[in-house]
């Protein structure tokens, strides 16, 4: 039995064994996954899937955050955690989260055994549908949008480049840390919008059609002047394409992962909770 | 009584009634009409920018100066109709009058569209933003030309004409103050929001401007005044430009340094770029993709410096590739040599500089 990274060029193997973005993602800069290489073919592998947050943050700690895992062998299960903190140290992380759905009386055991404080609380996500989004105050009683404001799929990649240089460059990099190295082709091309001053890119909202087939919001950003004023109506902008183009029923992720993004959330919908998740941590 | 005749000429701006007290003010008045005429003339012949106009800073400076031009020229006129009399010296008292009137607004808006351009280099911003900024102003000239036709055709009903008047005087000083409190607002957030060293000084032209409005007599002089001491501030960062590109030059890059040491902020990445032969073409490159929180410094005809307070690799490594990129897809197709380095945490801002231009990056 031992421990096996899980690349881009090895995940078919666990294709139909975890939801698929896990596996997409791997290819990205700070998405990594591990598996157990053992095990009969019936039995589903003990795999752990994880990002490294904050690595280039001087001011904040960094984090590895388990996005996925899985296991029902114990002994498997012991193996996997020990080398997964063996990486996440090596890359240089001090804390060791997560927020998962739900997990087996196994993967809960072996989780508190490594030394997580498991706790049920609510989620940082907040789901909401389309129709919700277009009940939205702001988003009925302005009827006109400016022509400044356009969808993803009008710029070209060197705009958009631009663009996104220009958020990491003010270190807005909203949940991904590696937005600068994401292609357009990342995001919604319709759903996602942006603001064109001076023929550059100065505004941004991202969004990104996961495999379950809801909407995340990944970036909100809008440089100054005007900045509040712009990014309400890139959001009209992107609700009304939204509201357009998908069913009234699909979901909008809304990750409340800094105080501004609560503050905005809290602001749109006061009476929204997110589900009840089971959230760890453990100081590595 | 003549400390009386003296404040009632300066702050009313109308005869205080005896004689001497009205000619040394009606000279002095006069004399710094002119004077200011003279100063307003010297600013634009002595600068090639504004003569030039190439740049927006520059038209809008242009513009703000001919309207000065209009507002002194009139407020001259006025003056001169006092030696005459007569129903057609009161119409033109009253057309004459009314322009002023305008220019000043339009010299206080014209102000805070230059404040606004000066912060956020944005002429789209200032399109969208200024739209509807005259509506006040035409909304208060209507009721000025309408009051001035009614005036000239009927006469002073009994002084209430004149209590209609003074109303419209705060309408116009309204509207004035309500484009300098935008400014101070601009200035304000523009500060919370960059920590680049400010040139524009508003006190420059706010100064002058309460000036004005307390001695009236003197007003056209004083936002003269005003413009020039705003232009005065902001040409020290003219100073700092390589006019060729637009870029700063090496002095700003000393200066910045002390700046940033000075004000104890920390971090900083910076990169140098060279394009042997590719000058003209990494310019077209810097001005398309600089982000806006960064600086470009003209190191040598070919040789330009990125400078960045984001500390991000990812985002300068980013700033590399897209370079590079954008450098290869072009008409001429190159490849620049892009060395990038960070600030080191106990390294000075001047030291972090020194390192750049240096070479050893």
């Amino acid at each position: 039995m031992s421990v096996i990274e899980i690349t881009e060029e090895n995940s078919f193997q666990y294709e139909g064994q975890v939801p698929r973005n896990f596996l997409n993602d791997l290819g990205r800069r700070y998405h990594r996954g591990m598996a157990c290489e053992a095990g009969s073919i019936d039995t589903p592998p003990t795999m752990i899937f994880w990002k490294i947050i904050n690595l280039e943050d001087d001011n904040v700690p960094t984090e590895a955050e388990i996005l996925c895992f899985t296991a029902e062998d114990e002994s498997e299960g012991e193996e996997l955690l020990a080398a997964f903190f063996q990486e996440t140290e090596s890359d240089g992380a001090e804390r060791v989260t997560f927020e998962l759905e739900s997990l087996s009386p196994t993967e809960e055991k072996l989780l508190s055994g490594a030394g997580f404080e498991i706790t049920e609380e609510e989620s940082r996500d907040i789901r909401v549908t389309i129709e919700e989004l277009s009940a939205l105050g702001f988003n009925q009683r302005e009827k006109y949008l400016p022509d400044y404001i356009k969808c993803l799929s009008e710029l070209s990649d060197r705009q958009f480049k631009a663009g996104i240089m220009e958020c990491a460059f003010h270190g807005m990099y909203g949940l991904s840390d590696d937005l600068p190295f994401l292609s357009m082709t990342h995001y919604d091309p319709y759903i996602s919008s942006c603001i064109i001053t001076d023929d550059k890119v100065n505004g941004f909202i991202l969004v990104n059609k996961v495999m379950s087939g809801e909407f995340i919001v990944e970036l909100l950003f809008c440089m100054p002047p005007d900045a509040s004023r712009n990014l309400l109506n890139m959001m009209r902008f992107s609700i009304r394409e939204a509201m357009e183009l998908c069913d009234m029923d699909d979901t909008v992720i809304l990750r409340r992962h800094n105080k501004a993004t609560y503050e905005l959330v809290k602001r749109l919908f006061p009476d929204k909770k997110g589900d009840g998740v089971l959230k760890g941590g453990k100081t590595v | 009584m003549i400390i009386k005749d003296i404040l009632t000429a300066l702050l009313s701006y109308s005869s205080s009634g005896d004689n001497t007290v009205d000619i040394i003010f009606f000279i002095s008045s006069v004399t710094l009409l002119l004077v200011s005429a003279i100063a307003m003339a010297f600013l634009l012949i002595s600068n090639p920018n504004i003569r030039l106009r190439k740049r927006p800073e520059d038209r809008f400076m242009f513009w703000e100066s001919v309207l000065v031009f209009i507002l002194l020229s009139a407020d001259l006129i006025c003056s001169l109709t006092t030696f005459f009399d007569g129903k057609w010296i009161d119409l033109l008292y009253y057309i004459v009058g009314s322009t002023e009137e305008l220019c000043y607004m339009l010299v206080v808006l014209q102000w805070l569209v230059f404040v606004d351009y000066s912060l956020y280099r944005s002429m789209d911003h200032i399109r969208r933003r200024y739209r509807h900024a005259i509506i006040p102003i035409v909304i208060v000239m209507t009721a000025d030309i309408l009051q001035s036709g009614v005036y000239f055709v009927m006469g002073d009903l009994n002084g209430k004409m004149l209590d209609y008047m003074n109303i419209l005087q705060y309408c116009k000083l309204g509207v004035e103050l309500w484009y300098i409190l935008i400014a101070v607002r601009l200035v304000k957030n523009h500060g919370k929001e960059t920590r680049t060293p400010k040139f524009l000084r508003i006190e420059a032209f706010i100064i002058p401007f309460i000036l004005s409005c307390l001695f009236r007599l003197y007003d056209a002089s004083f936002v003269t005044l005003g413009i020039i001491l705003t232009y005065g501030s902001i040409r020290r960062r003219d100073s700092y430009l390589d006019h060729d590109t637009g870029f700063y030059n090496r002095e700003y890059l000393d200066y910045l340094g002390r700046y940033r040491d000075q004000k104890g902020y920390k971090g900083g990445s910076g990169m140098i770029i060279t394009a042997k032969g590719h000058g003209k073409e990494i310019v077209e490159l810097l001005r398309e993709l600089k982000p806006s929180d960064s600086e470009v410094f003209v190191l040598g005809d070919d040789r330009f410096l990125l400078l960045s307070e984001s500390v991000r690799s990812s985002a300068v490594d980013m700033a590399v590739r897209t370079l590079t990129e954008a450098a290869g897809a072009s008409e001429d197709a190159f490849i620049p040599e892009i060395i990038t380095a960070e600030r080191r945490s106990d390294e000075s801002a001047v030291g972090f500089m020194n390192r750049l231009t240096s070479g050893n990056a």
